[in-house]
């Protein structure tokens, strides 16, 4: 099948800065791709690429076969919905719609037509006569999605789409995008720093990070099976511990000498290595747990309230902060200072190869070094 | 102040621009316009304006046809100058709002204001030695062999437009730079992307959200340029003539306040119709624009 997007080895660098390093992706048509990284990572400067607001120093864009490495973006079947919309302020709702479709001298009628099923399918019809800055936050994002589906692309780029919304309209939208993909069947590259949202819509998440692609995946992929340390821990949140690795070993030993179970080890990890357990995977208890894989002791040091879970911010011995999500009914009897037991599962902490950035956010880790 | 209900404490800092204003922008304008409907005094008198008929005599002789030619020229001569000051301006305002880095922005700014650091009585005086039939330029084309004999320009009406357009072209930069500042480099991509090609969104995007910039800095200029009597003064000699020059005449020179003052008036007044012309012309414009595109739904 003809790829609605392929990428091939692009490289992009601003004098010293490498904003790109040899990234290749492929997106099939009708597919739902999130683009997902801390800022500067690169993902903004992949959708330009795609787009044609940018063009790289060296690799291909490929659209439906097409290279378009080199077309202006006025050239490419590609659409965009802009970080703050882009509407044109001096053109009414209705006539920022039509303006694409007038650039392709689609005849009145027909014009007219499609403007309004476009406003129809957006729900925006009766604010057709408006100008953009008498509207919402989410009637403008409305009027964008309108202005770029009318044109029927292949590709969909959404670049924060949803960034400047309140919480509770980003929910909606995020229902709505997914439902206007699937009815359209229009491939949908978005790019967003949130992976709450990534998780949500996405048929393949992409991570990117330092201008490289960290890892592709669909959600559940890159929440079970996270190839690296930076990706389980943007996906979600973990508990890092520091500690040696031992050939052949499933389990690492840290630098008080204690000793924890992974069930998985990645390829690449080496001696000095990172194990990793999700909050929600981890127990916590005032006795000690009879049968459990990993435990260790600790004291409580903040208690937050989270609707109907409760995180727990623990101090270890080893002066690691470690988190714990459990439902409320397990916070009884547990206060602020109260010594307490963590355990989990040996099913749920894998090892990573060691990563500097995650390694130098650990307390534990800094107090093990200016201890020697 | 507790006293000062909520309206008045709203538009209290208005108040010292407000008394300035009154005192000496309407005050002024009033007494010219009654002055304007006096005659001259005998020179025996000591006021230089006697109130004993008030008469439209002034008004009469001010459009006489001698003066209405004047007028004529002066509007002809600030309508030029505003044209190629617009002209002139956009690309300058569009460069530096669209190509040039934002750090660089001020400063570049600073260098086209950097001519009114300098008297403008001086500035426009420096043309005569640039224009003199034996100046640098004159020199230069006749080596060039473009012209024989020296440059005939200075004192000529020539000489006071060029000086116009010279001088009021950064009054004509900073207003369009300011418009097109405002527009966010994000629509020019989003037209871009909807498959409009440079031209067209210029045309459709750039120029009209740059309207309001380019009729502030057209009013500006031509407000300026149509009341100027420096330049003609200067650079027009008895060729070169001006209303405003011809204004200051009467009042400076032939002590007739009152043919003065109608003159003033006079010209307040065309320029009011032209304003009001052009905005006509804009509406008009317009809707000429929207009926042409036809509806959009």
């Amino acid at each position: 099948m003809t790829l609605a997007v392929s990428v091939r080895g692009i490289t992009k660098r601003y004098g010293n800065f490498v904003a790109l390093d040899d990234v290749n992706l492929d997106i099939e048509q009708g597919e739902f791709v999130s683009l997902l990284g801390p800022s500067g990572a690169g993902k903004t400067t992949i959708l330009r690429m795609i787009g044609g607001f940018d063009f790289p120093d060296s690799g291909d864009v490929k659209i439906l076969d097409q290279n378009v490495v080199d077309l202006p973006s006025h050239k490419r079947p590609v659409n965009t919905v802009f970080q703050n919309y882009a509407l044109f302020p001096h053109m009414t709702v209705a006539e920022n719609v039509a303006y694409g479709l007038r650039q392709e001298r689609v005849p009145a009628a027909a014009r007219k037509t499609r403007v309004r099923e476009a406003l129809e399918m957006v729900e925006m019809i009766a604010m057709a006569q408006r100008k953009p800055d008498a509207l919402s936050g989410g009637q403008q994002q409305r009027v964008a999605l309108a202005r770029a589906l009318v044109k029927r692309p292949s590709i969909l780029l959404l670049d924060e789409p949803l960034g400047a919304l309140d919480r509770r309209l980003r929910q909606q939208m995020q229902i709505e995008l997914k439902k206007l993909q699937r009815d359209t069947g229009i491939a949908f590259v978005l790019v967003t720093h949130d992976q709450e949202e990534a998780m949500a819509m996405s048929d393949r998440i992409v991570i990117t990070r330092n201008g490289r692609i960290e890892q592709i995946g669909t959600p559940s992929d890159l929440y079970d099976a996270p190839d690296t340390a930076f990706v389980a821990d943007f996906i979600g949140s973990q508990n890092f511990l520091r500690g040696q690795l031992y050939a052949k070993d499933t389990s690492i030993t840290t630098p008080d000498g204690r000793q924890f179970y992974a069930q998985r080890v990645t390829q690449d990890a080496g001696e000095d290595a990172l194990a990793a357990v999700r909050p929600e995977k981890t127990a916590i208890s005032i006795d000690k747990p009879v049968s459990a894989d990993n435990v260790c002791q600790g004291s409580i040091l903040q208690i937050l309230h989270l609707g109907n879970t409760m995180e727990f911010v623990v101090r270890l011995a080893s002066g690691d902060e470690f988190f714990c999500k459990r439902p409320r009914e397990e916070a009884a009897g547990l206060a602020v200072g109260s010594p307490v037991w963590l355990s989990w599962s040996r099913a749920d902490m894998s090892i990573f190869k060691l990563d500097q950035g995650i390694a130098d956010g650990l307390k534990g880790a800094r107090v093990a070094m200016s201890g020697h | 102040m507790s006293r000062l209900n909520a309206t008045s404490r709203k538009w209290l800092p208005l108040l010292p621009a407000a008394a300035w204003w009154a005192v000496f922008l309407l005050a002024a304008l009033v007494s010219i316009m009654v002055f304007s409907f006096g005659l001259k005094a005998p020179l025996s008198s000591v006021d230089p304006v006697t109130f004993e008929v008030l008469s439209l005599e002034n008004y009469r002789e001010a459009l006489s046809p001698v003066y209405v030619q004047v007028f004529w020229i002066t509007l002809k001569t600030a309508g030029i100058g505003t044209f190629f000051c617009l002209l002139f301006a956009f690309p300058v305002a569009y460069l530096l709002s669209t190509r040039i880095s934002r750090n660089w922005r001020p400063w570049l700014l600073f260098i086209i204001i950097f001519p009114y650091w300098v008297s403008f009585l001086l500035r426009t005086f420096a043309w005569r030695i640039i224009l003199a039939p034996e100046g640098m330029l004159s020199e230069a084309l006749q080596a060039m062999g473009l012209i024989t004999g020296g440059l005939a320009i200075l004192d000529t009406q020539l000489a006071v437009q060029l000086g116009i357009i010279y001088n009021y072209l950064p009054v004509a930069i900073l207003p369009i730079f300011v418009a097109l500042e405002r527009i966010d480099p994000a629509l020019r991509q989003a037209s871009s992307d909807l498959g409009a090609t440079k031209i067209t969104t210029f045309v459709q995007v750039t120029l009209p959200l740059a309207t309001p910039g380019l009729i502030g800095a057209g009013i500006l200029t031509f407000i300026l340029a149509a009341g100027d009597y420096v330049v003609p003064a200067i650079l027009g000699g008895a060729r070169g003539l001006m209303i405003g020059r011809l204004i200051a005449l009467q009042i400076l020179e032939a002590q007739n306040l009152p043919l003065g003052a109608a003159m003033a008036m006079i010209l307040i007044v065309a320029l009011l119709v032209i304003g009001v012309l052009f905005a006509l012309l804009q509406i008009v414009a317009r809707r000429l624009n929207r009926m042409a595109q036809g509806a959009a739904i």
